[in-house]
């Protein structure tokens, strides 16, 4: 075998972004050991289990993973669309399952979702005016007039003029459509946008003029996101900070930047190995993806990595590595310690 | 010199017979040697699929009765090939795989049922005994018992496996992936691009490969072949495609795909959105889009071939390496 701490280093570092103005304020959302376990026939399935994380003002967090590992389902915790059966979401330091309506109001405004398809997230029947404006009608406090500016004002943010606003979203292609959601989460000037795959369902040359828009959101107003993707690459353009998710658990965090070029579990390395780069020259990995992510209703003892793990040790199969904290980030396996790799 | 396998020229694919009903393909026209893997790449609508089908006479009657150009298969007009000759070259001598493996699979056969047919067309004796070693030959474990199992209790990733099983059993020249690997995630991709790298090794066959993907491109192809609004607008070996790209179009495309190996502060973007079917701009259907457009762009841009097998159509090629990320 490879010596792991040679086998991990995957690719040199290039040009950097520079980095954001370090995060203000204490978070907006948080998650607190936070669990999901559905009733399934043939038992118990733990979508999610013991996820802890944090959006702060200003932040942009990614969470990868496989398909099936949870990343939908945590996005639905956080967005109040469904209950955890463990742990909490925390709005402003307060849990969900303690707020007032008025609070839940407060917190329904300030973090907004836009959602993978743009095909079933807009009202097909309503005129784009009405959709964007939806948000903004629970809140009484803004004249008809104000309404009517902010639409135009969303709409300009998300590159569509105002024309727009008076037809249906059936007369959009995908790209537009997905504008137009942007710009209903935006109306109620949210401080956190939630993303669950934006981008999957568009085309190449759409999906970065989409992303770029995001981008310009985030540093041009300091919107706090939270982008969810099973791509590592549009996780490494849109986001500071990076939580890997292997069935339903935590696996590894860190920058954006380290995670991409020298992670540190066995799992990151094997996803950022199956991001194939647009480069026929760029090298072999030594870390190639293996094997099949197995039934979350009956996962692996131990480290759940381990049925896939080209490192994996006799330990791994009966001890769950917990998640430490390292110089670098947070990492859950047996052999990686803050020293790094043994 | 060798002939090649497959030979398009001239392919024009309108909608209905009409001469000026809109085409989906416009003009298409490549080579594909024996062994030899090409990427179609291009985004959607492009019309990809349009001409994979093409190949094999699959596209519908009103696309069929609006098909010009000529596709020959060793030497063959497929256009002139009789029902019988047709059945005969598909699966024995050229296979397809979709990207929804359901479609090619029969859902209330057991997996069993349908590859021991498969061999059994390509005359194959001792049907269990080889169903058991095509399954292993795509890495399924446990080949014995997946045989009695049935579609759907496989992962995406193992029913395309056992497509590929199917489309190979009986020895075709040419597999036709049409995105086979568009819906699995990345990991799953990842294998089974190693997987088909094998079986085109083993096998010695040639692959269209359908993609929109340039990274797939960079892993899996010998060759290349941009699509923009049913044109090919430029093909070539694919280390030089992807070091000196020189149509507008691909640079633009390549340089707006995200990396995991830096981040820019902002991607570089292409403008606009491809034209539909029926609305494709006239001359060079890119040039609404391009940075580089003139007027000339306007009418129909020259062929040229600007190292040996690079070619691309277009009026202002752009001769600047491309540092690819
Ligand atoms: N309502 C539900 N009932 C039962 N199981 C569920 C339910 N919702 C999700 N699951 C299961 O929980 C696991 C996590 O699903 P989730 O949708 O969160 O994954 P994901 O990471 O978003 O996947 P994808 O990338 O495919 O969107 C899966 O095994 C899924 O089958
Ligand atoms: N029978 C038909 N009648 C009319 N238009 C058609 C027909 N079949 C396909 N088209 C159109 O032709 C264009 C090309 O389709 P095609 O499926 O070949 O594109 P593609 O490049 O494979 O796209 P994708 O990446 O979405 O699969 C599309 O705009 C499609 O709507
Ligand atoms: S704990 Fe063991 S099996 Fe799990 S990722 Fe680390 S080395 Fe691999
Ligand atoms: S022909 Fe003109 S419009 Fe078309 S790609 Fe070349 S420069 Fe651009
Ligand atoms: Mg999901
Ligand atoms: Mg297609």
């Amino acid at each position: 075998m490879t010596p792991p701490d040679r086998a991990l280093r995957v690719v040199p570092e290039r040009a950097e972004t520079p980095p954001r103005p370090a995060p203000s304020g204490p978070p907006i959302l948080e998650a607190r050991r936070l669990g999901r376990a559905f009733k399934v026939r043939g038992g118990l399935l733990h979508a999610l289990s013991n996820v802890t994380l944090s959006c702060a003002p200003g932040t942009s967090l990614g969470i990868v993973g496989e398909s099936g590992c949870g990343k939908t389902t945590l996005n639905r915790l956080l967005l109040a669309l469904d209950r955890p059966t463990s742990g909490e979401v925390m709005f402003r330091g307060k849990p969900l399952s303690d707020m007032s309506r008025a609070e839940m109001r407060v917190y329904r405004r300030a973090v907004q979702p836009v959602f993978q398809n743009p095909y079933s997230s807009l009202s097909p029947r309503m005129k784009v005016r009405r959709i964007i404006a939806e948000p903004l009608s629970a809140s009484r406090e803004m004249s008809r007039a104000g309404v009517r500016d902010r639409v135009i004002e969303v709409l300009e943010q998300v590159g569509l003029s105002a024309d727009v606003a008076d037809r249906l979203p059936s007369e959009f292609s995908g790209g537009q459509r997905q504008r137009i959601a942007i710009a209903r989460a935006l109306a109620s000037r949210p401080e956190l946008l939630l993303l669950d795959e934006p981008v999957s369902s568009q085309d190449i040359s759409i999906q970065a003029q989409i992303l770029n828009i995001l981008k310009d959101l985030q540093e041009d107003y300091g919107l706090a996101t939270l982008f969810v993707s099973h791509d590592l690459a549009t996780v490494r353009f849109m986001c500071d900070e990076v939580v890997v998710i292997y069935l339903g658990r935590v696996v590894e965090r860190g920058p954006a930047a380290r995670i991409c070029t020298t992670p540190d579990h066995p799992y990151t390395a094997a996803l950022l190995a199956a991001a194939l780069p647009a480069d026929p020259a760029a090298p072999a990995t030594d870390t190639p993806p293996m094997g099949e992510l197995p039934s979350p209703l009956s996962p692996p003892s131990g480290c759940a990595y381990h049925t896939r793990c080209p490192f994996a040790q006799e330990i791994c199969k009966q001890e769950r590595p917990v998640l430490k904290e390292t110089p670098r980030g947070e990492v859950a396996c047996h052999r990686v310690s803050a020293e790094g790799w043994s | 010199m060798t002939e090649p396998l497959l030979s398009i020229r001239d392919l024009t694919v309108r909608v209905g017979k009409h001469p000026e009903a809109p085409s989906i393909l416009d003009r298409v026209s490549l080579d594909l040697m024996p062994g030899e893997t090409l990427g179609l790449v291009g985004e959607s609508g492009s019309g990809k699929s349009t001409l994979g089908m093409s190949v094999l006479r699959l596209n519908s009657p009103r696309l069929a009765a609006g098909t010009t150009g000529q596709i020959l298969w060793q030497g063959r007009d497929v256009q002139k090939m009789s029902a019988r000759q047709l059945r005969r070259i598909r699966g024995e001598e050229i296979s397809m795989i979709l990207q929804d493996p359901m479609a090619s699979l029969n859902p209330v056969q057991s997996i069993g049922v349908q590859l021991r047919e498969a061999l059994r067309r390509s005359g194959k004796r001792n049907l269990s005994a080889a169903a058991e070693a095509a399954l292993a030959e795509v890495n399924i474990p446990s080949p014995a018992d997946r045989l009695r199992a049935y579609p759907h209790q496989m992962s995406g990733g193992m029913r395309q496996r056992i497509v590929s099983a199917i489309g190979l059993a009986q020895d075709p020249n040419l597999l036709i992936c049409d995105e086979p690997t568009t819906a699995l995630d990345a990991t799953i991709q990842y294998q089974f691009l190693e997987l088909l790298a094998a079986l085109r090794a083993a096998h010695d066959m040639a692959m269209l490969f359908i993609t929109h993907d340039f990274g797939v491109v960079a892993r899996i192809c010998d060759r290349v072949a941009v699509m923009y609004a049913g044109r090919i607008v430029e093909t070539g070996p694919v280390a030089e495609i992807f070091a000196r790209p020189a149509h507008p179009y691909t640079r633009a495309l390549l340089a707006s795909v995200p990396s995991t190996r830096h981040a820019p502060r902002r991607l570089p973007v292409i403008e606009g959105q491809p034209p539909a079917v029926g609305n494709r701009p006239r001359g060079c259907p890119f040039h609404p889009r391009c940075a580089a457009a003139t007027d000339q762009c306007q009418s129909v841009p020259p062929r040229a071939e600007i190292r040996p097998g690079h070619v691309l159509d277009c009026w202002h090629p752009q001769e600047i390496a491309h540092d690819p990320a």
